[in-house]
């Protein structure tokens, strides 16, 4: 009997254990597509939401958007500022990114508000944290999509799908902005979206990657550098690589990438601390402006030697710019030997990245063309 | 005044019947024939169908004998050519006025009894059967001439297979068994009359192969249909509910079908059918959960088509229970399960709709019911016509007036689709569909849960005739599942499901 009781007990105390248990019909929210953040003046923020207009759309028109803004001492302070506009309840189930304007990610940092968004339950831990380059984050919300009427719709699709339309770009996940944060021996790298006049419209454009010292903007990366970055991070997914081939007959190559992959190894010597890249990159031989019409192995191996020269030249040069240019150890190196040697990270942890730039790195390529693609 | 009309009008009635108050027990046979014809012309007053007749033997006009039966339910043919001829054209002496002779060497009657007994008598003639009195004779014969009207032979209406055969039963009993014994030729075929209803006094075949019947259950069936205590027994729906089993169930506890394929395959697999004189369903017992989800028509087609059939019917079961239940889980409690499209869709749906979308759900449901429920009712022509008003023009214009989301039409129209595919659950499934959605309203996905989780206990223990509807997983037999949400072909169901039968062995291993 005690024992049926105990069950019983237990099956109900379930109950109270889950969350979400409230009915909330669904027209009940203003759903929120995107949160820009600024700085209204010292002390207040500026919050811009791009929320979905539901009493506008309809079928003829497609899903229209309304900005609202508010301001508050604090991210929350201003999300609840917010409620009086909007009159309903906030969603940000749906929310796709978080725009930060790059002056307040460069003079008060972001951990402050990624605070209150890894805390608070409404927010997904799958949005997608971005820099505008734009006076104001707000700027890049009134721009007008292209093919989707919602913009942050838009940048989100310009972020998730860049691997397959060749833009070489990293998404940063909110958690993985919090794990980056708080992580030993990495740095955050954050995409950048700039507006441009496209047919007389302002549209979104994505403009390289951002990086960070600690919590604060340092620098930005270009479109170029990101791409023989992201090599040095093995999250190249794939793309293309040109050269153009030595000698007298010069001619313009391209191989895309089927599949890349790098391999991070150190060395200790002594003192200094001695890294190789070695990347390995498969791919196809997909242009190449020759008269010559068959392909022999000898020439394909040829012309592997020289992509891979090429490549290794272009690494190279953006790895050592980032190194001058005093970066913070964005590619993630300490953080190797924080896996693997706890003890010597202790050791280095505390000079890591004053010593970074002068860090002896040394990078081997390895091209594979598997397919010239070539019907004879 | 009026009261006054009405006394008068009872005591009126009264006057008229009170003869029949009398039970037979009050009535003796007399060696006196007509007495015995007043006596019969009292039991059966103010039935004018009794039809009596006087015939006379022509070489011997002192010879004489009455006929009596009812009108209509007799073979009259049997009646003129097998009675009434051989009767007035025999040379009969005085000597051979009595009964062995007249039965033995006059009348040709494929079936006769000498009785002396009223109840006998009484049912005979209630049944079809022709009695002939004689003079100087206690004694009555009992001549079958049974030959009333019945439903010629058609495909059940509501059991339509595209394959197979067509023939289903009619309403009358032994046309029935005739079909069932015409599939089945040998002596291992038993059929049991019985006779329940105190008034009706209907006639109820049990029917089961002796070689490979599960005694427990027929044991159990046979107790079962003794202890019926009823005044009347109109369909086979009377014994199911009088006889299923202890307690309520949303669930059949027998199977009723109207095809003899389906009833010879079940007695065959060990099974008992209780056939009911005047209904032309039969149902089989012991009756397992699967069942719901089978169609004779399963064992005529390609193995893998039917099994295919079948596994959808039993999504189908549980489509059309949960979809309500879980549309209303995600809208209402779990937004971040709807991917952003979709979401932003529902969200304008119901921008316009003034019911939230848990009461919208319980009306259009009840509509739906509503319009369910007319169509069956309404004859042909006009019940599909009003389910094309329904469908069409109150679904339609409910969404362009913005009454209902359109969504939600998809829904109802999902859930009323999948619930046409098991009609054998109708009851289970309506109780469940408003049970699951009322605590889904409730707490959301929980509530959903743990209406799931009650179906599934109530479906588990399910009994049938002491077998458990849902075989235990710890007793069932690599050879029970093959015809089970799958059907094997014919090559591989070697056994008959052991749990029904003792006798497993169905076909040679290599056959």
């Amino acid at each position: 009997m005690k024992k049926k009781i105990l069950i019983i007990l237990v099956i109900i105390s379930t109950l109270f254990l889950t969350g979400c248990w409230n009915y909330v019909g669904i027209d009940e929210f203003t759903i929120v597509a995107g949160i820009a953040i600024d700085k209204k003046d010292e002390e207040n923020y500026l919050l811009t939401f791009e929320i979905i207009d539901l009493s506008n759309s309809n079928k003829e028109t497609g899903v229209v958007t309304k900005l609202i803004q508010s301001t508050g001492k604090t991210i929350f302070d201003a999300i609840w500022d917010a409620r009086a506009t909007a009159s309903n309840k906030l969603y940000f189930g749906d929310a796709m990114i978080i725009i930060i304007n790059n002056e307040v990610a460069r003079n008060d940092g972001i951990s402050d508000f990624m605070n209150f968004f890894i805390r608070d339950g409404e927010i997904r831990e799958t949005t997608i944290v971005l820099i505008s380059k734009e006076e104001s984050a707000a700027e890049l919300l009134k721009t007008k999509g292209v093919t989707q009427n919602i913009i942050s719709f838009k940048i989100m699709d310009i972020i998730s799908d860049s691997k397959a339309i060749n833009l070489y770009i990293k998404g940063i996940e909110l958690y993985n902005v919090i794990n980056i944060l708080k992580g030993q021996g990495v740095e955050l790298v954050l995409p950048v979206f700039k507006k441009v006049i496209s047919n007389e419209n302002e549209v979104v454009r994505l403009d390289g990657m951002a990086t960070f010292k600690d919590d604060k903007l340092d620098g930005f990366l270009s479109f170029e550098e990101v791409k023989y970055f992201l090599f040095g991070i093995d999250e190249i997914g794939s793309g293309i690589l040109t050269f153009s081939t030595e000698g007298e007959d010069n001619h313009n190559v391209t191989i895309e990438i089927k599949k890349s992959n790098t391999k991070i190894d150190y060395v200790k010597e002594d003192t200094k601390i001695k890294y190789t890249l070695k990347i390995e990159v498969e791919g196809f031989l997909s242009e190449f402006n020759h008269q010559e019409k068959l392909l022999n192995s000898k020439k394909i191996e040829e012309l592997e030697k020289i992509a891979a020269k090429n490549l290794k030249s272009r690494i190279e040069k953006v790895i050592s710019d980032i190194q001058k240019e005093g970066s913070y150890d964005i590619l993630r190196l300490g953080n190797l030997i924080y896996r693997k040697d706890p003890k010597l990270w202790n050791e280095l942890k505390k000079d890591w990245n004053n010593n970074f730039s002068t860090l002896d790195i040394k990078i081997d390529c390895k091209v594979d063309i598997k397919n010239t693609a070539f019907f004879r | 005044m009026f009261g006054f009309n009405k006394k008068k009008n009872k005591v009126e009635i009264d006057s008229r019947i009170s003869g029949l108050n009398r039970s037979l027990s009050d009535y003796k046979l007399s060696n006196k024939i007509e007495e015995n014809i007043k006596m019969m012309k009292e039991i059966f007053k103010d039935n004018d169908n009794l039809k009596i007749r006087k015939v006379i033997n022509s070489s011997n006009p002192k010879f004489f004998c009455y006929i009596a039966f009812f009108n209509g339910m007799v073979d009259s043919k049997i009646i003129n050519d097998s009675i009434i001829k051989p009767f007035t054209i025999s040379n009969l002496t005085d000597k051979d006025n009595n009964i062995t002779k007249i039965s033995n060497q006059v009348i040709y009657i494929n079936e006769l009894k000498e009785s002396e007994d009223l109840g006998k008598m009484v049912e005979g003639i209630a049944s079809g059967d022709t009695l002939m009195f004689l003079d100087n004779e206690k004694k009555v014969l009992i001549l079958n001439t049974k030959g009333f009207e019945h439903r010629a032979i058609s495909e059940p209406e509501s059991e339509k297979i595209l394959v197979g055969p067509r023939e289903g039963f009619t309403e009358s009993l032994i046309v029935n068994t005739v079909m069932i014994q015409r599939k089945i030729r040998t002596n291992q075929l038993k059929i049991k009359y019985m006779g329940i209803g105190r008034t009706t006094n209907t006639h109820v075949a049990v029917c089961y192969i002796e070689s490979v019947v599960n005694r427990d259950v027929l044991n159990e069936l046979l107790t079962r249909l003794e202890g019926i205590d009823i005044d009347a027994i109109l369909d086979n729906n009377y014994i199911a509910e009088l006889i299923g089993g202890k307690g309520y169930s949303p669930f059949k506890r027998m199977r009723s079908t109207e095809r003899p394929d389906a009833v010879v395959g079940k007695l065959l697999e060990g099974r008992v059918a209780v056939l009911i004189d005047g209904s032309p369903v039969v149902v089989t017992v012991p009756h397992l959960f699967i069942e719901n989800f089978q169609s004779p028509e399963d064992y005529y087609v390609n193995a893998d088509y039917a099994s295919i059939s079948r596994i959808i019917r039993i999504i189908g079961y549980f489509i059309t229970i949960c979809t309500p239940s879980l549309y209303i889980a995600i809208e209402a409690f779990h937004h971040e399960m709807i991917p952003t499209p979709l979401f932003i869709n529902i969200a304008m749906e119901r921008q316009s709709a003034p019911l939230p979308a848990g009461l919208e759900m319980f009306v259009m449901l009840f509509v739906f019911e509503l319009l369910k429920e007319t169509g069956i009712r309404m004859p042909g022509n006009i019940g599909d016509a009003l389910s094309i008003v329904g469908a069409l023009v109150i679904g339609q214009a409910a969404v362009e007036a913005e009454l209902v989301a359109a969504s939600m039409i998809i829904v109802i129209g999902i859930t009323g689709i999948a619930g046409l595919l098991t009609p054998k659950l109708d009851s289970s499934v309506l109780l469940y569909r408003f049970l699951i959605l009322f605590f889904t309203i409730l707490i959301g996905f929980l509530g959903f849960i743990i209406g799931l989780s009650i179906l599934v206990i109530n479906i588990l223990n399910q009994e049938s005739f002491g077998v458990l509807q849902v075989e235990r997983i710890d007793s069932i037999k690599p050879q029970d599942i093959k015809d089970k949400f799958i059907r094997r072909g014919w090559k591989n169901m070697i056994n008959r499901p052991g749990y029904l039968t003792n006798n497993e062995i169905r076909k040679k291993e290599n056959g």
